[in-house]
């Protein structure tokens, strides 16, 4: 990990773990149910249940955002996207893992709106099955490895175009 | 300071233990919507029921006669009495349409308050004898206090009297209110009360907003012997000594080491208590010269070995970084990665890498019960953990 994403990145951790504190609590709108009530329509349900959100912005690419709840956590991740190639592979990337959302239990299928690249949803059914200290290691992983995933990728790309290029251009050399 | 020997490890079992209770040598646990009823201190099982069709939230044996009260998220309570062949178990219909979250007998064992998500209300139970039926009756907060309704599981008796009741709610509002009950209630126990006069069912007798900062309370407990006095355990983490009558916050507390809430409160002596919750440990406070909460001891050794091991992880971490960058990786990338590339099917646990101690919560403390001198806690991880003090 770079130094200078450290610090963005124990922010976020440190806020994760002051957030994590989900209990069970079951529906006081809907009876018989017991639902993540940070994904209940806010205009309709009791206020009190969800904690104020927190932001943390690394720079205009780069942010987080961070909703609690007395049962439930969302976390919404804007992942850096300096040009239109890195956007058309965060984009692909995202999708790629939200199809497949049922493999992660804790990711979300769609980010929570168009600011942000994926969004995970963590309810008390995930930190009373797995260690919340070792979820939020795992998110904190995710974000680590995401940005070092994309420019790979990005330099794969430049590198093959380069090579199409080259050997496209090869026929017209005389 | 208490070493890792003196806490022993009791039970551990499948699911979540979200309550239990221990009185007169039986120990009652739930198990998601089956309770389970063991002898204490052999643990033998004598009984198990499955009265609910959904989660059990709250477990009390009555200290009087043994009575064992469920509460439970399918709007029913169940009341098991003990006999000769075993328990009876007896239906409450609450008339609430809301989970039931919290239930507690009072100390002679009459009657049960039960707290409730619907419209914010506490019901009072007794059983009738004339209609040989339990008879629940509801208790309304004030409505500045009603927009949806949000009673959490924060509620005590008055030690002095047995009959007012403080709970707290979601909005952080503390609210005394007299369950007075002419047929089984004795009016010369309230003489000298400080909450007032007059004590009839329902009234409301305070109502404050304990730091008016709007965090939920998750526990309240009266002090034994000053019921003038509550100490109150909110979400921000923080213990707070009230003045109840007068609304004033004595002095407030934050558990420094971990920063994380707690749920429950259990007073050992006139001055001690344990506090336990999101920081898996139970943790012993005392109030000193009534006016300010110190930190006395961790109850659970292990957490201090774990703390240090942790600490010592991230440095080990941060030198092999550069070497493990691939192996490490991120587990789900890599399985994705491995199944595309590889064929590779492999299960994917983040929890996997566990340094589980036998003795010690790996998981939030849900409950905590005291009896002459051993504290017993219930985790979300299965366990029941038994501690000296």
């Amino acid at each position: 990990m770079s130094q200078s994403l450290k610090p963005y990145l124990n922010v976020v951790e440190s806020s994760l773990e002051a957030c994590i504190n989900l209990t069970n609590f079951p529906s006081q709108e809907v009876e018989r149910h017991n639902r993540p009530e940070i994904e209940v329509d806010p205009s309709r349900q009791s206020a009190e249940l969800l904690y104020q959100p927190i932001h943390i912005v690394r720079n205009e690419f780069e942010k987080v955002l961070i909703e609690p709840s007395v049962n439930s956590l969302r976390m919404s991740i804007k992942i850096k996207q300096s040009d239109e190639i890195e956007k058309i592979l965060v984009h692909k990337f995202t999708n790629f893992l939200e199809q497949r959302s049922d493999s992660f239990a804790i990711l979300r299928r769609k980010p929570i709106s168009e600011e942000y690249s994926i969004s995970f949803l963590i309810t008390n059914k995930h930190t009373e099955t797995m260690k919340s200290r070792e979820l939020v290691k795992f998110i904190i992983e995710f974000m680590e490895e995401v940005d070092k995933e994309v420019s790979e990728m990005k330099l794969f790309l430049n590198a093959r175009a380069r090579f199409v290029a080259e050997q496209y251009l090869t026929e017209f050399i005389y | 300071m208490v070493n890792n020997n003196l806490s022993k490890l009791l039970l551990s079992l499948k699911e979540p233990i979200r309550s239990f209770s221990l009185n007169n040598n039986i120990l009652a646990l739930s198990q998601e919507e089956t309770l389970l009823i063991y002898t204490y201190p052999k643990l033998e099982l004598i009984g198990s029921f499955k009265e609910h069709d959904k989660r059990i939230t709250s477990i009390d044996i009555c200290q009087a006669d043994g009575k064992i009260l469920t509460t439970s998220e399918d709007r029913t309570c169940v009341v098991y009495a003990p006999g000769r062949s075993g328990y009876t178990t007896s239906l409450v219909v609450t008339r609430f349409l809301k989970s039931i979250n919290f239930g507690k007998w009072n100390q002679s064992g009459g009657k049960f308050f039960i707290c409730s998500a619907d419209m914010g209300q506490l019901g009072v139970c007794y059983f009738d004898h004339e209609t040989n039926w339990w008879i629940s009756k509801h208790i309304s907060p004030s409505p500045t206090h009603l927009s949806g309704g949000s009673l959490t599981q924060g509620a005590s008796w008055d030690p002095e009297n047995d009959v007012l009741v403080t709970f707290g709610d979601n909005f952080g509002n503390l609210t005394t209110v007299s369950t007075f009950l002419k047929k089984l209630d004795d009016k010369e126990r309230l003489k000298g009360s400080p909450y007032g006069e007059k004590f009839p069912f329902g009234k409301i007798l305070k109502e404050s907003m304990p730091n008016a900062n709007g965090a939920a309370i998750n526990d309240v407990a009266y002090l034994p012997k000053d019921s003038s006095k509550v100490v109150i355990l909110q979400n921000d983490g923080s213990i707070t000594l009230f003045d109840n009558v007068n609304g004033t916050t004595i002095t407030r507390v934050f558990d420094s080491a971990s920063g994380k809430p707690f749920n429950k409160i259990e007073f050992i002596s006139a001055t001690e208590f344990i506090v336990a919750g999101f920081n898996d440990a139970p943790l012993l406070y005392t109030i000193e010269n009534g006016s300010s909460i110190k930190f006395l001891k961790n109850l659970s050794g292990a957490s201090k070995s774990n703390q240090t091991a942790k600490i010592g992880g991230q440095q080990a971490g941060a030198e092999e970084e550069e070497e493990q960058q691939f192996a490490s990786g991120i587990q789900a990338l890599k399985m994705f990665k491995d199944m595309d590339t590889r064929g590779k099917q492999q299960a994917y646990s983040p929890s996997s890498s566990s340094n589980d101690e036998t003795n010690v919560h790996v998981m939030p403390i849900t409950d905590i019960s005291f009896d002459t001198d051993t504290l017993i806690s219930s985790g979300l991880d299965g366990k029941l953990i038994e501690y000296s003090i």
